[in-house]
């Protein structure tokens, strides 16, 4: 087949659905969720009740089983509308329900999957207030006691986690262990010992719950292990390069809608008897958005595709999540200035773009680890192609 | 939806980046010499990289000749879109005749006679004038920055058949190499794509018969914009080749160097440097197989390549000058063969429509495009 960068009709589809869905339900309430810091519990019902909370897990359990291109355009029309929903919905799937579909037990998937498919929201947790980007530098412990471990720790930045029934969450089982030494655990929060921590004061996508999550002598199931003891590093790894192409499709969707709403503005608003897009400054703002959403695009789709067709695509998954998050707060800061002292009051969504974009350099790895996973990665294909190099001149 | 290329298109890059391969021992001499071997042309047209069918085929052989040597993608690319495209689209039975199989195998080169000394962006305004005398049209006036100016067999010349109107008046004509009335003048000193032989052309009552007409009268920019819209493509390509070839250089410095105890490739400045050189090169790459695919398919290109165009020779510069950083002082060393490829990118922002005007261009598809 001959290279083609544009969407199946299906894909189209699953596009053009979700963007009604979107423009019908939610558009009309996404400021006043942002403005008056409101969890949008009946649209999370109505998503819940359309598929979106299995669109990762395989149709036995409940799902809707899309591929990750599907998914992806999915995650880009929520963001356009709701970064919040965007991000809710990002991260119950991509790393809340799909390591347990990936590293779950049957008897597991079975226990979780079907309750989550149907409503049960889903999270992960990584963080630790001294554990970002250095994952590995995790405190919270684990000790096996019988048939149940015993957690003990503080997480924080855990999106969902207040209103979440299962979370994907990661321990020490060994103190020595450095990243071998972690395991991962779905805990849910009815076990003893869990509790929900203060809920963040976000600057953006308010409409989403942070919290941190307080764990003191937390009895959990060994049932609830999540693969091997000492597994739980690989695990967050993976997981979280599915994620990286969910965060990218929530910032393209900002960026996008801070583009449309610039370019829309720019041909209503006229100034010095022309209108603004016709003034040369802000026609050359209008063409940069326009092409960093079509890079940030591009590269969101090829990861993607990489993922549907098996190839590796983690260098990929990384310059999506990195550039489109550039991409969107530059978009939000570029709407921002065409709107001029309108772009800085909320009777406008700019500045709520603008917010909203912030954070997506930030979670699921920030700007510098996706650099720092690239740059490692070009010098391993750069080893690997010299490896190939050296085996051929032998033979 | 299909993010690699064909087996068919992979053969073609394969065989491209051989030939490329085989320039690199000499392209340091050829650049210093200002000087492309005519048989190097043959040699493009015997393996099939001189004159690819569809713009996907021209854009991955032109990025793995811009590897080694952006001025043989230059000539390579200007024969294929600049020259091959708008004969293809407006040439005459007996025109393709006469000049496709000579350009095709590579015996003769082609250029494209355009910019003037007061129309470069602005092309409408050109000066150089056709007149009609019976069955004739005579030619007067000058072009400047010509590439294959000195050795192209065939030229396409873009004059005004009527100064009072303005672009409507601009006519374009095919003007053999021999013709009694063109003078070529010194070959021009550029900054960078040294073995390409750029020069101004005059033109002193140069007598062309009515057949050697290209497309209508008043159709010239027509022709133009067609040649340009297609050659955005071959540029954004060749550009992707020097940013991919930068990316490549880079890493292996900073695997190969030591500085403090650790490979510089250790450095989280420099990772850095080489991570946002992959991803400039990655999306010059996408956006311009995005350009090229969709024009393949025949459907409306332009805004596509000039986006391309736009980002890739942006990100030929960026690469080459952060590639020059990662090496240091040795990149500054002309023996180091990093420099020549900052000198040869920069041109990339500039011809076929510079920076700006692609710009232009991408806002007002934006602007037309929202509803």
């Amino acid at each position: 087949m001959s290279t083609d960068f544009r969407l199946s009709d299906d894909h189209a589809q699953v596009r053009d659905m979700v963007r009604e869905l979107c423009a019908g339900e939610f558009a009309p309430q996404a400021a006043r969720w942002d403005q008056e810091t409101i969890y949008p519990a009946d649209a999370m019902a109505q998503l819940a009740e359309l598929g979106f909370f299995g669109l990762l897990v395989p149709e036995e359990y409940g799902g809707v089983a899309y591929d990750p291109i599907a998914y992806a355009l999915a995650l880009e029309e929520l963001g356009r509308v709701s970064a919040g929903v965007s991000v809710m919905i990002s991260v119950h799937n991509s790393v809340g329900a799909w390591p347990i579909v990936k590293y779950g037990t049957e008897e597991q998937k079975q226990r979780f999957l079907p309750a989550i498919t149907s409503g049960m929201v889903a999270a992960f947790s990584l963080s630790e207030p001294g554990a970002g980007s250095d994952a590995g530098a995790l405190r919270c412990s684990a000790v096996r006691d019988g048939d149940h471990y015993v957690l003990n720790g503080t997480k924080n930045w855990v999106t969902n986690g207040a209103v979440a029934g299962a979370i994907v969450l990661f321990a020490r089982t060994d103190p020595a262990g450095g990243n071998k030494g972690i395991t991962a655990f779905i805990v849910t929060p009815d076990l003893p010992g869990f509790s929900v921590g203060k809920h963040e004061d976000k600057m953006g996508i308010r409409a989403s719950v942070t919290t941190e999550l307080a764990l003191q002598e937390c009895r959990v199931p060994a049932l609830n292990r999540l693969g091997d003891e000492g597994q739980g590093f690989k695990i967050a790894m993976s997981t979280l390069d599915g994620g990286r192409i969910g965060i990218a499709a929530q910032a393209l969707g900002i960026a996008a809608a801070a583009f449309d709403e610039g370019v829309r503005y720019a041909k209503t608003r006229e100034t010095f008897g022309k209108k603004l897009y016709e003034h040369q400054p802000v026609a050359f703002m209008i063409a940069e958005m326009d092409r960093r959403v079509a890079a940030a695009r591009l590269l969101m789709l090829r990861a993607a595709w990489k993922r549907a067709e098996g190839q590796p695509h983690q260098i990929d998954a990384s310059m999506a999540k990195l550039y489109a998050s550039e991409a969107a707060t530059y978009c939000a800061h570029r709407a921002i200035q065409i709107h001029g002292g309108y772009g800085y009051v909320k009777e406008y969504p700019v500045e709520r773009y603008y917010r909203d974009a912030r954070v997506t350099e930030i979670y699921e790895g920030a700007s510098e680890i996706q650099r720092l996973v690239i740059a490692r990665e070009l010098v391993r294909q750069a080893e690997a192609a010299d490896a190939a190099h050296t085996q051929e001149a032998v033979r | 939806m299909n993010f690699d290329l064909s087996p068919e298109h992979a053969a073609l890059a394969a065989r491209a980046r051989a030939f490329a391969d085989g320039l690199r021992g000499t392209i340091a001499q050829l650049d210093d010499e200002a000087r492309l071997p005519a048989e190097h042309v043959t040699q493009l047209a015997a393996q099939g990289l001189l004159m690819p069918e569809g713009s996907l085929a021209s854009a991955v052989v032109l990025e793995e000749l811009a590897r080694v040597s952006p001025a043989h993608a230059l000539v390579a690319s200007i024969q294929a879109s600049l020259v091959g495209v708008p004969l293809r689209a407006f040439g005459s039975a007996a025109q393709q005749a006469e000049w496709l199989p000579r350009l095709a195998s590579g015996e003769i080169l082609g250029a494209f006679a355009l910019t003037e000394k007061n129309a470069g962006s602005d092309a409408g305004a050109l000066e150089t004038q056709a007149k009609q005398d019976g069955d004739s049209y005579v030619l007067n006036g000058e072009k400047v920055m010509i590439t294959n100016g000195g050795t192209a067999g065939v030229f396409i010349v873009f004059a005004t058949v009527d100064p009072a109107a303005g672009s409507k008046g601009v006519t374009a004509f095919l003007v053999r190499g021999d013709a009694a009335g063109l003078t070529r003048g010194p070959r021009g000193r550029m900054m960078g794509m040294r073995p390409a032989d750029v020069r101004a052309l005059r033109f002193e009552n140069l007598r062309l018969p009515l057949s050697a007409r290209l497309g209508e009268e008043g159709q010239g920019l027509k022709v133009a914009l067609t040649a340009l819209n297609v050659s955005r493509i071959g540029v954004a390509a060749q550009s992707t080749g020097i940013a991919a070839e930068m990316v490549d250089r880079a890493v292996a410095w900073a695997r190969g160097r030591r500085q403090f105890g650790q490979e510089l490739s250790k450095f989280g400045g420099v990772g850095e440097l080489l991570s946002d050189m992959a991803v400039d090169r990655d999306i010059a790459r996408l956006m311009t197989h995005e350009a090229a695919t969709t024009r393949d398919r025949g459907e409306d290109f332009a805004h596509l390549a000039a986006r391309a165009k736009w980002t890739a020779s942006e990100a030929a510069c960026a690469n080459a000058d952060r590639c020059l950083q990662v090496h240091g002082g040795w990149g500054y060393d002309v023996a180091t063969g990093i420099e020549r490829y900052l000198r040869d990118a920069r041109v990339t922002r500039l011809y076929e429509g510079t920076s700006e005007m692609q710009k232009l261009l991408v806002a007002r598809h934006a602007v037309a495009s929202m509803s």
